[in-house]
């Protein structure tokens, strides 16, 4: 490669990263509804890859970051619930501030689901990954139909 | 009920043998393990346990006082286990059936709608005594039924004579002549069993589902039902079967997003209990329907 090729290479990496670190910063520092509106739009994406992945009964493989992406999210997610922010744009259930410690056990079943879902992609076999992507998706339902207002 | 309990709840034949001694069933009463599980079935498909069990504040199963708030006051689910005082344990197949068909209780007395018999009348004869079997043979709760908060002049219960009159037309379900085993299958499930138009289609004044706007959706409390009608930008009308089927099995839509709220209980209770072939039923039947452009706006916050 060229060197003005690797250092234009160099440049667009050194964008991409300080756009990502800025948009890490901005999401820190945004509200909690942004947040983690954009961390469950980030899960709802991994899960429509995912379900491709299932539904095509192919190779698991592609499955493996998707679900390790869903458990880091959700690992941060009940972070994303601070006292204060169930007003506003939100569709959260004020009911997560009544049973705060309920919702936390949710997101880390949820937590713990997404993690056995990367687990049984890594391993390959179609059939668990596909009945480990449907407890999954029970999981995110029981959560939804408690704590998230239509 | 005793018998009925364990009956169901053991595989010891020595014990039915003695409880059937001690207590020989009624002619025609003896509990038949087939249609307690087609009774099952019926129960989820009809969607019963949402109403029927204070759920929220883990209240037991089926014993009733679930809130449900309507323009005309709130009303509470009753106790629908086999307790004799405070549940239908004292109430007779024909009653039960009656309860479904007209909307009346053991006594006699005007239900209100909130009972969704205006969708249960349609159920066939073999469906509701199934349904009848299964409820039998679920544990008795002593739980004294909560009364209704109605405003008046919706208290007065003799009032839905004249509402009857006006709205409601009972009997079996009869599907449209021309249709498929499978669109009359899933006409069945959508109005007389699953009874989504309780909530999909939207009310007139009088809180009677309005005929001419069918599963075109509706506004509920502060939320808005989505429009189920095949309307390509405010019904379903984009939506592939697959991805309805799935949203009816799991709760996912195509942004791998989960329903929440009243439509993620319904999933869990009923849609994703039934069989792939109902679901498909079901959203073949929807995907039939004359499409209704009615964009269902969410109401301001208050």
């Amino acid at each position: 490669m060229s060197s003005w090729l690797k250092r234009a290479a160099l440049a667009a990496a050194a964008v991409t990263l300080v756009g990502a670190v800025g948009l890490e910063a901005s999401m820190a520092q945004g509200d909690p509804i942004a947040q983690r509106k954009a961390l469950m739009k980030s899960n709802g994406d991994a899960m429509k890859a995912i379900k491709a992945v299932v539904d095509a009964k192919g190779p698991t493989a592609p499955v493996v970051p998707e679900a390790a992406k869903i458990a880091s999210n959700l690992k941060s997610a009940a972070a994303h619930f601070p006292a204060g922010s169930d007003t506003g744009d939100t569709k959260a259930s004020p009911d997560i501030w009544k049973n705060l410690d309920e919702f936390k056990k949710l997101d880390e079943s949820s937590t713990a689901a997404a993690m056995k879902l990367e687990a049984s992609a890594k391993k390959g076999d179609a059939a668990v990954v596909a009945a480990d992507f449907g407890e999954l998706g029970k999981s995110c339902g029981a959560c939804h139909q408690k704590y998230r207002l239509k | 009920m005793g018998l009925l309990l364990r009956w169901s709840g053991s595989a010891v034949a020595g014990l039915a043998l003695a409880a059937a001694a001690l207590a020989p069933p009624a002619e025609g009463q003896t509990p038949d393990a087939d249609a307690i599980k087609r009774g099952e079935y019926i129960f989820n498909a009809a969607g019963c346990l949402g109403c029927h069990t204070d759920e929220k504040n883990k209240g037991p199963r089926l014993a009733g006082g679930r809130a449900l708030r309507t323009p005309f006051g709130t009303f509470h689910g009753p106790n629908i286990t086999p307790d004799p005082t405070h549940g239908i344990g004292a109430w007779t197949e024909a009653q039960f059936l009656r309860a479904l068909r007209e909307g009346r209780g053991a006594d006699g007395s005007h239900l209100f709608p909130a009972f969704p018999y205006t969708s249960f009348t349609g159920m066939t004869d073999a469906d509701a005594k199934d349904l009848w079997a299964y409820l039998r043979a679920q544990p008795a709760v002593a739980q004294p039924n909560k009364p209704h908060d109605l405003g008046f002049p919706y208290n007065i219960r003799a009032l839905m004579m004249a509402w009857n009159w006006l709205f409601f037309s009972p009997g079996e379900f009869r599907p449209d002549a021309s249709p498929t085993p499978e669109l009359k299958r899933g006409a069945y499930l959508v109005n007389a069993l699953g009874h989504c138009g309780e909530c999909h289609t939207p009310r007139n004044f009088f809180g009677a589902t309005r005929g001419d706007m069918k599963m075109a959706g509706a506004v509920l409390g502060d939320g808005a039902v989505p429009n189920l009608t095949p309307d390509p930008d405010t019904g379903i009308g984009k939506w592939s079967p697959d991805d309805l089927v799935e949203l009816l099995k799991s709760g996912m839509t195509p942004e791998g997003d989960f329903v929440g709220s009243e439509m993620g209980e319904v999933v869990a209770n009923t849609t994703g209990k039934l069989t792939d072939a109902d679901r498909r039923a079901i959203v073949a039947y929807l995907r039939s329907l004359p499409p209704i452009r009615h964009h269902v706006r969410k109401p301001a916050a208050k």
